[in-house]
């Protein structure tokens, strides 16, 4: 053939199986590409927005039980009665198909590989959290018990976090 | 200086004379460094409660290096970088000739040591700088953060997160650096980072100290911990609770 035909044709070739393949990715799944409403990414969007405002209700009661603000015993049930609500809705936010990986997600994909840790961590939490509203129901300053169960919930974030969250 | 005269060989073991090489700040330096290290590990895995532990080990570590490095200029001769750290074609051939046996003997740190020096000041320094515009993603944040963005933060709290694990290599490598030299150049340089001193047996033109300079180091140290506390001090207000 025409050497500059060969060229070209070499070029095109290359090309097109370059452009082919960065259209589609190995590793995409299913669920992304279609249209309409995506499961994966909702769950991922609740279980951020839960998350969000967990750290907002924590963060009062962290202040409070570190000295760094006052013990106000209804403002801090009422946040404790919040996260006990809130840590019901990362029940549903976990399904298989959302483990898409960074950057849509910081979830590790070993809760899905190892699901029985991970439901036990996050059953531990939201037990956790029950203690921590029935306590400030009855403590009037930020006694020991409330020191005590706020610091057994910051250890759940953390031990989670450790394990299940991407660093 | 050690300063007696030569005795005969054949009659008394050959002389040998204690020397002092590591000045005080270096010698607490380097153990205060190994103690805080631990520290901050273990105030970690305790729990998001003890942060304030952890704080404070990183400020001790902040300042403490940010020391070493001044003294590395205007400390006493075997702490000062310009005496030790050598260019990299030198140090390749240093390496060669340890291989080789061949090679000279330092009373302070050798060229490879240097590198190791170098590497773990540099690499303190940036864990614990990043740890202070970190957050934990539950309730501690970091002294500076108020001064950037959630977003930046996150992303420095994960190279302060991911640079531990190196910190830890290059200091697992070190131990084991240290160990294969006093084996292999029966050089005891654990007991001389204690002492400050080493023993040696024929006398050479490197250079010994007389004084630590403490107190030099004292006001080094103190000035950099006045920056220090300036700099906290008036960090802005890092989070507004609005009420959800």
């Amino acid at each position: 053939m025409n050497p500059i035909l060969k060229t070209i044709s070499v070029v095109l070739l290359a090309s097109a199986s370059v452009i082919v393949s960065a259209a589609e990715p190995a590793s995409a799944p299913a669920a992304d590409k279609q249209p309409g409403p995506n499961p994966a990414k909702q769950a991922i969007s609740v279980r951020k927005a839960t998350f969000t405002l967990i750290g907002n209700s924590f963060k009062p009661i962290a202040d409070a039980a570190q000295g760094k603000a006052e013990y106000n015993q209804a403002d801090i049930q009422k946040r404790a009665n919040r996260i006990v609500v809130l840590s019901e809705f990362l029940d549903g936010a976990f399904p298989e198909s959302s483990n898409l990986g960074e950057p849509d997600t910081k979830a590790k994909a070993d809760i899905w590989t190892t699901k029985t840790e991970f439901d036990k961590k996050l059953k531990e939490f939201q037990e956790h959290a029950a203690t921590l509203a029935k306590v400030s129901a009855t403590e009037k300053t930020a006694s020991d018990a409330f020191k005590e169960a706020f610091g057994v919930v910051a250890k759940d974030c953390k031990s989670c976090h450790e394990s299940f969250k991407v660093k | 200086m050690p300063n007696e005269k030569p005795t005969d060989a054949s009659l008394t073991k050959p002389q040998r004379t204690q020397v002092k090489i590591w000045d005080l700040p270096v010698r607490f330096f380097h153990w205060a460094i190994v103690l805080l290290f631990i520290a901050a590990y273990v105030t970690n895995s305790l729990g998001p409660t003890y942060f304030k532990y952890h704080l404070w080990s990183g400020y001790a570590m902040i300042l403490l290096v940010s020391f070493r490095i001044v003294w590395g200029f205007v400390g006493t001769h075997h702490a000062r970088f310009a005496n030790f750290i050598k260019n990299p074609a030198f140090t390749l051939k240093y390496a060669v000739s340890l291989l080789k046996k061949s090679d000279q003997h330092y009373l302070g740190h050798n060229p490879l040591g240097a590198i190791m020096v170098v590497i773990l000041l540099v690499a303190i320094l940036i864990q614990a700088m990043t740890g202070l515009f970190s957050n934990d993603e539950i309730f501690n944040l970091g002294p500076l953060y108020g001064y950037i963005s959630d977003e930046l933060s996150l992303k420095l709290t994960s190279i302060h997160r991911q640079l531990f694990y190196w910190i830890s290599g290059a200091v697992a490598l070190h131990i084991a650096a240290v160990l294969v030299h006093i084996i292999w150049k029966r050089d005891n340089i654990i007991k001389a980072m204690f002492t400050g001193k080493k023993s040696i047996q024929t006398l050479t033109n490197e250079t010994t100290i007389h004084s630590s300079k403490t107190w030099l180091a004292i006001i080094i140290l103190a000035g950099l911990a006045l920056i220090l506390a300036w700099v906290l001090v008036h960090a802005p207000e890092a989070v507004i609770d609005s009420g959800y």
